[in-house]
Formats: structure tokens, C-alpha cells, sequence
């Protein structure tokens, strides 16, 4: 066994810094397959913090598709799993539609059959004057195995909704994440920003 | 020479005179636009030939440097013509700015060339440094062992005058 592994090795201490819930409503869903993850790179002394993620080339042309929601109608949880053996993670992003028109269900159809990496923006800038601000922003679900569409859901009289769709994307039944949320963070939070920019769809600009 | 090249060099003839437009030009078009946005032109549209056209010269000239989507390109330290980072969409809005800064990059950081889609095929050598040639002198093995030998001091030579002769006495 490597010493230090599977050990606490660090502290935490009070965070002087009011903590805000709550995701943007606007939520990036990459295809699995798209993540270059040879090419992507990690902080080397932390597996949670990703420091580049990079799309593959390949034919269609991958891209980060936006989902945009409306007023906090985005809700993220995550949730450790005893296992057996090991604990693992099961990641969950319930998103909601207000629409329902034919490309609305051609996508909500397609995402049934796919998996996916979700980008979501954290309302939590967390200001940092020694390891950079913003550093709890960005953060990637789904990165081991990607995640899938669970529960997908309209009802018509539904009085918050007014019939829209009611999205829950999470892990699988048996295979779950082996971490939790990776925090995207590239050199600062203007660069992480860029680097969300340079993988949006052309339908994002819309 | 590949059908968007061929396509590129009839473009101007083809968009101002209607009887360049032949059949096999038409092809050719069909056949470069296919390859470089997956289009497939539809046979009885005479303008979409020339739509095709302006796309495939659009896209041929964006082609020189381009970066995989979520890479932004940094350099460490200071500034390159006070551009601190650029990712693709740089270097596709604003090619004339970006593109010797990429090249600047390139020459500054040849291992991250894997983070480029595209590098133009008349830009410098990336990951190769050209090194002065090795100078190689002979020199003479022997010469350099019997200079080793001089070079040692001579010790002086114990003669037998110089020792005390000792006399064993008895006991």
C-alpha cells in the first residue's frame, strides 16, 4: 500500500465566506465519446481538480450543447453509495424544459439513448487571493462513466411546470462515479471561462 | 491534386462566366464541399454550386491554425504582442492577429503542438530543434599516451652507494 494513500493528509478550517447555493441556469452536456481524455489533464497533486478538458475531433463535430433552463430551475445533488467493498459517488442533475415542440422531444429522445458529461456553473464563487478566485464554479459530472437520462417526465396540468418537461440525469444502476464532481478550473476563472467558450455548440449563441 | 484545391483554383472563372460551368466542374464542387462539411448539393440548384464555392474558400482559409475545442492556449510569463491567451475562436475570428502569435507558440512550446487541429504545412518545424552538427577531431591514441608518460616525474634512481651499509652484529 503507498503511504499517504487513502489518508487524510490536510485540514479544513472555518470559511469566513458566506456560501451561495444554487446552479446558473444554463448547463453544458457534453457526449461522452467527445471528451479527449488522453489530452485532458489533471492538477497532479489533486484528481479532482481538472485543469483542461479537451474535445476529441472527430465527425459530427463535438461540442458542449447548452441547456438552458429558467429561474433556478436547475438542481444538482450528489450522494456517496456504500458499497460492499468501496464507496462510490452517484452524481444527479435534475433540469427542467419549458417548451414542447418537435426538436424539444427529438432531443430529449436522443438523450435518452446517450451518455453525457454535464457542465454545471456553481452560483458559489468562493474568492481565493492565494489559489486563484472562482475555483468553485465549474465543475464536470460524469467524468468515469458519463451519465444518462433516469427519469423523464410531463404532465400537462402541472401547475409549476405549465406542462413542461421534468429531466433527472444521473449515474446507472450498478456503475457509479469513482469521485466526486471534478472542479474544471484553467490557470484562473477568466481562462476556465474562455476554455467553457472555445467548446460551445453555434446553437448556444442563438 | 485533391478536388477542394482544383475547386479553388477554377472559383473565380466558374462564379463570373456561366459557360465555365461544366459538368465536371460541377462534380468537382459536389465532391470538395462533401469532403469539407459533409453537404450534399442538390443537382438542379444552380446558385448553391456558387454558395459552395464562397463555403469552401471560407473554410480553406480558416483551416491554418486550429485548436482543439476546449484548449486555451497560454503563455507562461509575460505576454506575446499583449495576448496573454488565445483558444480557436481567436484564431478563426481574427486569423491575421492570431496567427503568428500561434506560430510564436508553437516555436515556444513545440510538445503542445497535439493541441492543434491544424498547422499550416509552410510553418516552421514544431518538436524539432535544429542542432549545430557534431565536430569530430582525430587525434592520434598514441601520441596521447606518451604525453600521459612524460608528463609523470621521474623519480631518482636508488643506487647502491647511497644506502648505509649495516652490519649485522652478533649477538
Amino acid at each position: 500500500m503507498t503511504i499517504g494513500c487513502n489518508q487524510i493528509v490536510d485540514c479544513i478550517l472555518k470559511n469566513c465566506a458566506n456560501l451561495v447555493p444554487g446552479v446558473k441556469d444554463m448547463a453544458y452536456f457534453i457526449n461522452y465519446d467527445c471528451v479527449d481524455k488522453d489530452l485532458s489533464t489533471h492538477d497532479p497533486s489533486n484528481s479532482l481538480l481538472l485543469t483542461n478538458l479537451i474535445l476529441k475531433t472527430a465527425s459530427p463535430t463535438c461540442y458542449a450543447f447548452c441547456v438552458e433552463g429558467y429561474n433556478f430551475s436547475n438542481e444538482h445533488t450528489v450522494a456517496m453509495v456504500k458499497k460492499t467493498y468501496q464507496k462510490v459517488w452517484d452524481h444527479n442533475f435534475i433540469f427542467r424544459i419549458f417548451d414542447n415542440t418537435p426538436e424539444v422531444k427529438l432531443w430529449i429522445q436522443n438523450a435518452i439513448d446517450s451518455r453525457f458529461i454535464i457542465i454545471i456553473e456553481n452560483n458559489y464563487s468562493k474568492e481565493d487571493a492565494v489559489l486563484g478566485d472562482g475555483r468553485t464554479v465549474f465543475e464536470v459530472l460524469g467524468w468515469d462513466f458519463g451519465l444518462e437520462l433516469n427519469a423523464v417526465e410531463r404532465n400537462v396540468d402541472d401547475e409549476e411546470l405549465l406542462g413542461g418537461w421534468l429531466l433527472t440525469a444521473g449515474c446507472s444502476d450498478k456503475l457509479k462515479e469513482s469521485l466526486p464532481p471534478k472542479t474544471l478550473y484553467v490557470t484562473d476563472i477568466a481562462t476556465t471561462r474562455l476554455a467553457v467558450a472555445s467548446m460551445l455548440a453555434p446553437c448556444c449563441e442563438d | 491534386m485533391s478536388a477542394i484545391e482544383e475547386v479553388i483554383t477554377f472559383a473565380r472563372d466558374y462564379v463570373n462566366h456561366p459557360s465555365a460551368r461544366t459538368k465536371s466542374r460541377k462534380a468537382k464542387i459536389t465532391e470538395a464541399i462533401h469532403q469539407l462539411t459533409g453537404q450534399v448539393l442538390g443537382k438542379g440548384c444552380s446558385t448553391c454550386y456558387i454558395e459552395a464555392i464562397f463555403k469552401i474558400i471560407n473554410k480553406t482559409k480558416m483551416a491554418n491554425y486550429e485548436l482543439r475545442k476546449g484548449y486555451v492556449a497560454q503563455f507562461a510569463g509575460q505576454a506575446y504582442r499583449g495576448v496573454k491567451s488565445f483558444t480557436n475562436f481567436n484564431l478563426q475570428t481574427d486569423p491575421a492577429k492570431y496567427e503568428p502569435i500561434a506560430q510564436e507558440f508553437l516555436r515556444l512550446y513545440p510538445e503542445r503542438a497535439r493541441y492543434f487541429i491544424h498547422i499550416p504545412k509552410n510553418a516552421p518545424q514544431v518538436g524539432v530543434t535544429p542542432q549545430p552538427a557534431p565536430v569530430f577531431t582525430i587525434t592520434d591514441p598514441l601520441s596521447k599516451f606518451t604525453d600521459t608518460i612524460k608528463s609523470v616525474t621521474e623519480i631518482p634512481k636508488v643506487t647502491k652507494s647511497t644506502r648505509k651499509k649495516t652490519t649485522k652484529k652478533p649477538n
